[in-house]
């Protein structure tokens, strides 16, 4: 009996074990390394996480790159500069000549347009599709249309209404092709571009370079929804097969992922790597040094580092494990100059609800603005990075980092007055913090330290009570959403290089305004800085607004900038660290 | 024997039916949108288009649409991998789960069989007591403790085995093991139940009486109804092995389900929750089966009993 | 030899009581000190210490050579441009906070302090009862529901025991830790409503809910098994001849008869609870910080040992706490269950 359980356990172990003793081990790639948190998309369109674009932007080449120093815009699959009419409206592009897809095909005007038309229509569900409406004129009537049609054909998606249904979608695919023609987006012939803006827009140029704008090759067609014999789907949506971002899809005559950047993906495996080659039609082909990238997937931040200490991989792009104070005080002291950290751009806040009178049941005193300004007032910013953190963030008074973008010098913000604040209360009705309810601060738990330093701080300083309320990600977001706290963490990336990308989440129909502030007076200096002729004017009014906010209204607290670390080994050249943790593999050469 | 299985194949699918069913119906009510999550939210127009694009408007077309593709071997997109369906999820994780688990499983049987055996017929002995508190101890640190102790030493400070990354021989060792202690524990202890109560039934002493060696006792005669407990946990305990453990994933970085099962329920991903609980709960089915067949198959008295 | 095994088996089990009711009442006397100091010690008064200390046992041999590592940290930290304190002993007199006898800070670094200077005794203590809460108030929920769950299907018998057994076998059926997060995750916000202010509070009663939501199946089927052989037994074939209803015969045979059972059963729920506790912990989403349990803090100390950090004391306390109170509690239900299985043979043969 126990002789045949042993002998059943060997006869499934043995073929096992063999197989995989012969399985092929792929040689190691030039270049290893670690995306913690994977690969969430590769369709530019539908990208927004920071990884993503890191990929994105090296297997695509969109009309401008950004050089990896300075971050200003520099040439890409276009000559640089492109042609900018003297009403700063219109711009035009010259294609490269050499420029060309991984298939050996030559990089066109239309393959841009298909990328934009494909990114702004609603059935791809971009996140980043108000790029092309708030900038690229006729694009905001023509995704209304789209929008309208969708909205339409939903309502009449039923068995009573079929005929009324593909009566509307024959009429919505016949005057699809007009209603794009209004958008501003032409190409006289295949190595021209040129696009009208509704306004103008001094950092249009860097959004060139931003991966929801990226070309798209013209395979992808064979892959589009079809009904009726028109190119949507039943709803007049475009759709296309998700699995077209495989490189060795082949349905329906799809030949696989074809890209245009230095790179070409090779193959994906679901949570386990990607893997890049050189594009051998790229311009530069030969002069890359790494012919093979892996991008390994680690779910587990701490292993990554293991890695990378025992020599298996190269570079990781995040080190944000609890010891990172660790791994920053051995990069500063000279015992690991590997460590390196970046400056990004991006803030971290805290929220206040500026607009319901009760959360949970209680009276919700953030509405009122002294109170904010109080809590704001008491903020002790250089404890929570000097002691807490120790990670070398840098303290944020202003919405804004300091020094980031060129030409706009952010307001000073509050400086820490106890006094004052205490006062602030008293004067809205909570002398010594009396009457004030139990406030409640939502987070994350990755927040655990900060918020805990911040409650203790006005417990202290203000003599409230604080219930601190840490939530799993999800949970977080939809109670953020529907107001459901009276101090929420907030977080913020800059998307291109304007004050405004931070300064209109305040706006008040801003889907990304957590606090709910909403002040026509900051609407309408935003709008009035839109239409500003000269950009240090524009940055003037910008100003102003964020002084509003910051120092006067304070919606929002800041607290800081992060400082996020990459580990670079020794070997590799042409990493440099930047604000958009933006590395371009064609610079990367790796002397082992 | 075979309308006993045919019995036990339809009321398995009925469960899967109502696994399903619960399930759907959990996820359906939790809060937290699948679509929404991070600091960036999305516009209305563009939630509303994923919410067509992936039929999310009507709770009990989802639930029709997703039975039906299930059955036609196809468990639809996943939300939180837009470039990904379920099944291509499933079909690379799966095969992972069921070999380190199925390695586990066979490294638990292949230890605990003996351990319990020897430790019963030394029962109230240093050898018992030590083999207890061993596998007592086995199951008292928490998963992730061993493992991380593990991979701190083979892999970090001696390198005998690689850290993260997967596909070759070398990956193998330190996942099994750690995955494989809670499982031993358990069986080494039910051996060691079973066997003592079967050494103590009428048969065996007689059988001794009669002169037969204790060794042929213990493993001829005592074996086989001692081992039926350890064989009925084997069903329930294989399913659960060869679907992954999230913990041994995370620590070793294997590309296994048991991830799927813990980051679908945090990301609201109804399709890939569904998927998973799907293939579990088929699984079970399947391993409950498969160990009543070998039930019967060992102790024929059974078949009388269905 | 014999004797002497079993004489061990029973100190073993002598210890394991003996230790769980030390650690109660240690951790629950300590209670309001440990609190106050959790909250008053919190990190804002806790960061101006040098961030991590070790542990300062009297009967710490190396301490001497920790002390030595200790300081070399230290000194790297002044050159990187931190305002820490000079040398740690230094450090400890001068910070240690005012108001708070010298005795009681160092006690608070007898098993060391976390990177954010909290003390890991202090931390400890709570979690030890609330770990153990946690086990016992699931072990509870487990036995409430799993056992009227059972009797209730086998008392009635027939179609309504197939149908509740049935259910009993689809909860089987769900994988137990997608069925916890989606409990915890359903539970988060009813609970914060009904609880107010109180979210810590509602926290840990999510989690045993949860806990205790998925572990009562296992205690519906064996009760259920019981109560079924129970009732066909002799004796109480025998009351109901001689007239005993149904509720007599509950109280009188099958309450008696099950108890022991089911002590055995929860008592072994509670530390799978506790285990479970920690693997949610793990994934993040146990008991939110700052409120300590033992999984929570060996779930953070597995961070604090590796090729940058040695923070050796994060992880082997809270884990040898954790390890010693599965493992007394699951000595003192295996002793339970063999003590239960003796009486109920003799039981069986007295009838």
């Amino acid at each position: 009996m126990m002789r045949s359980i042993v002998l059943i356990c060997f006869g499934l172990l043995l073929p096992i074990l063999v197989a995989y003793r012969f399985a092929e081990r792929e040689p190691r790639a030039d270049f290893t390394y670690v995306n913690p948190s994977g690969v969430h998309t590769l369709d530019p369109a539908r990208m927004s996480w920071t990884q993503d674009f890191r990929i994105a932007l090296n297997v695509w080449e969109g009309l401008t790159s950004w050089d990896p120093k300075t971050l200003a815009p520099i040439a890409g699959a276009a000559y640089f500069p492109p042609e900018i009419s003297s009403d700063r409206l219109t711009y035009t592009f010259r294609i490269r000549e050499d420029a060309r897809w991984s298939n050996g095909d030559p990089v066109t005007a239309a393959d841009f347009i298909r990328g934009w038309r494909r990114a702004m229509e609603p059935g791809t569900a971009a996140d980043y599709a108000f790029l092309f409406t708030d900038h690229i004129a006729g694009a905001e009537d023509y995704v209304r249309w789209r929008q309208e049609t969708f909205d339409l054909l939903k309502s009449l998606d039923t068995v009573a209404q079929a005929v009324e249904h593909d009566a509307a979608f024959d009429q919505a695919a016949k005057d699809a092709e007009e209603h794009f023609s209004n958008v501003a987006v032409e190409s006289p012939d295949d190595r021209t571009l040129i696009l009208r803006l509704t306004r103008p827009c001094p950092y249009f140029i860097d959004l060139t370079g931003f991966p929801t704008l990226l070309p798209i090759h013209k395979s992808i067609e064979l892959l589009r929804a079809q009904y009726r014999g028109a190119p949507y789907n039943r709803l007049g949506l475009v759709t296309y097969d998700p699995q077209w971002t495989k490189p060795d899809y082949h349905a329906n005559g799809y030949s696989g992922l074809v890209t245009n950047g230095s790179y070409r993906i090779a193959d994906w495996q679901f949570k386990r790597r990607v893997r890049m080659t050189t594009n051998p039609h790229y311009r530069d082909a030969a002069r890359l040094a790494c012919r093979t990238i892996d991008m390994l997937e680690f779910d587990n931040l701490s292993a990554s580092i293991m890695a990378y200490e025992s020599g298996d991989v190269d570079f990781l792009t995040d080190l944000s494990v609890p010891y990172e104070h660790e791994l920053f005080r051995r990069s500063t002291n000279g015992e690991r100059p590997d460590f390196k950290s970046c400056k990004v751009l991006a803030t971290y806040f805290f929220n206040f609800n500026c607009v319901d009178e009760e959360v949970n049941g209680r009276v919700n005193p953030f509405r009122d603005a002294r109170v904010r300004r109080a809590f704001s007032l008491t903020a002790d910013r250089e404890h929570i990075v000097n002691n807490v953190l120790r990670r070398g963030d840098r303290v944020a008074r202003s919405f804004v980092p300091h020094d980031a973008i060129s030409g706009y010098g952010p307001p000073e913000g509050l400086q820490r007055n106890v006094e004052e604040s205490r006062r602030l209360l008293a004067e809205a009705g909570y002398p010594n913090g009396e009457g004030l309810p139990l406030i409640n601060i939502l987070y994350s738990p990755s927040d655990e330290k900060v918020c805990q330093a911040m409650a203790r701080t006005w417990e202290d300083t203000l003599n409230v009570r604080i219930d601190l309320r840490a939530l799993e990600s999800k949970t977080f977001a939809a109670e953020k959403r529907e107001h459901r706290f009276m101090i929420a963490r907030g977080n913020w990336y800059a998307d291109y290089n304007d004050p405004t990308t931070f300064l209109d989440t305040l706006i008040s129909q801003n889907g990304n305004n957590d606090s709910g502030y909403s002040n026509s007076e900051y609407d309408d200096r935003l709008r009035r800085a839109n239409d500003a002729s000269a950009d240090e004017e524009r940055f003037r009014i910008l100003q102003d607004a964020e002084r509003m906010v910051v120092e006067r209204d304070c919606p929002i607290l800041p607290i800081l900038h992060r400082v996020e670390m990459i580990a670079v080994k020794p070997y590799v050249h042409g990493i440099i660290p930047n604000a958009r943790l933006w590395f371009p593999f064609r610079e990367i050469r790796v002397d082992r | 024997m075979t309308r006993g299985l045919l019995g036990r194949f339809g009321a398995g699918i009925i469960t899967v039916f109502f696994v399903y069913a619960l399930t759907f119906l959990m996820v359906v009510s939790i809060p937290g949108n699948p679509l929404q999550g991070g600091e960036r939210k999305m516009s209305r127009e563009v939630e509303a288009a994923l919410r067509s694009r992936y039929h999310m408007d009507d709770n009990w077309r989802y639930f029709a649409d997703f039975l039906g593709g299930a059955l036609h071997a196809d468990l639809g997109p996943s939300f939180s991998y837009p470039d990904w369906n379920c099944n291509q999820i499933i079909l690379s994780a799966l095969p992972v789960s069921m070999l380190v688990g199925g390695l586990a499983i066979i490294v638990a049987l292949m230890l605990g069989v003996p351990l319990g055996v020897v430790s019963a017929a030394r029962q109230g002995e240093w050898t018992d007591a030590s083999f207890l508190s061993a596998t007592l101890t086995c199951i008292s640190i928490p998963t992730f403790v061993i493992g991380a102790f593990l991979l701190y030493i083979f892999a970090v400070r001696l390198h005998w085995a690689p850290i993260g990354g997967w596909g070759t021989l070398a990956h193998l060792p330190l996942p099994v093991l750690t995955l494989s202690l809670p499982f031993l524990a358990y069986i080494t202890r039910l051996m060691r139940a079973g066997m003592i109560e079967s050494l103590g039934s009428d048969y065996i002493r007689t059988a001794i009486a009669k002169g037969v060696s204790p060794r042929v006792a213990i493993w001829k005669h005592a074996f086989k109804p001692a081992f039926l407990p350890v064989l009925s946990y084997l069903g329930p305990a294989t399913a659960q092995a060869m679907t992954g453990s999230f913990v041994v994933e995370k620590v070793f970085g294997v590309p296994g389900l048991g991830q799927h099962f813990v980051n679908a329920a945090l990301n609201r991903d109804p399709g890939l929750v569904l998927s998973t609980v799907l293939v579990f709960s088929a699984l079970l089915v399947a391993f409950n089966i498969v160990i009543d067949f070998l039930y019967t198959w060992l102790d024929p008295r059974i078949i009388e009993a269905v | 030899m014999h004797q002497l095994a079993r004489r061990l088996g029973q100190w073993i089990i002598y210890c394991s009581v003996g230790i769980l009711a030390i650690l109660v009442m240690v951790s629950a006397v300590s209670l309001p000190f440990s609190i106050r100091w959790f909250n008053a010690q919190d990190l804002d008064s806790a960061i101006r210490h040098p961030p991590v200390l070790k542990p300062i046992i009297p009967w710490n041999t190396y301490h001497a050579a920790l002390e030595k590592s200790g300081r070399a940290i230290i000194s790297n930290r002044e050159s990187a441009k931190h305002d820490i304190a000079t040398v740690e002993n230094d450090t400890r007199a001068a910070s240690t906070p005012s108001g708070v006898t010298n005795f009681a800070y160092q006690v608070s670094s007898w098993l060391g302090h976390d990177d954010l200077g909290r003390s890991l005794l202090y931390r400890l203590l709570p979690a030890f009862l609330i770990s153990f809460g946690i086990g016992g108030a699931a072990a509870i929920m487990a036995t409430v529901i799993g056992t009227s769950w059972g009797a209730v299907a086998a008392l009635i018998g027939g179609r309504v025991d197939q149908v509740m057994m049935r259910i009993v076998d689809v909860l089987y059926g769900l994988p137990y830790i997608l069925m916890v997060i989606l409990l915890k995750t359903a539970l988060t916000r009813p609970l914060a409503g009904l609880l107010g202010g109180a979210s810590r509070l509602a926290d840990i009663i999510i989690l045993f809910v949860a806990i205790g939501g998925v572990s009562w199946l296992t205690m519906a089927r064996v009760v259920r098994g019981q109560v079924l052989s129970l009732k066909t037994r002799a004796f109480v074939e025998a009351a109901r001849v001689a007239g005993g209803g149904t509720l007599y015969i509950i109280r009188r045979h099958l309450v008696p008869n099950l108890t022991g059972l089911i002590a055995v059963y929860a008592t072994l729920v509670v530390p799978q609870a506790i285990l479970q506790e920690s693997f949610l912990s793990f994934l993040g989403i146990g008991v939110a910080q700052p409120t300590p349990t033992l999984g929570g803090l060996a779930a953070d100390g597995v961070q604090a040992v590796n090729s940058f950090v040695g923070y050796w004391w994060l992880i082997v306390f809270p884990c040898g706490v954790l390890s010693v109170t599965i493992l007394a509690l699951q000595f003192l239900g295996d002793a339970l269950r063999q003590s239960y299985e003796r009486r109920s043979r003799g039981g069986s043969m007295l009838v």
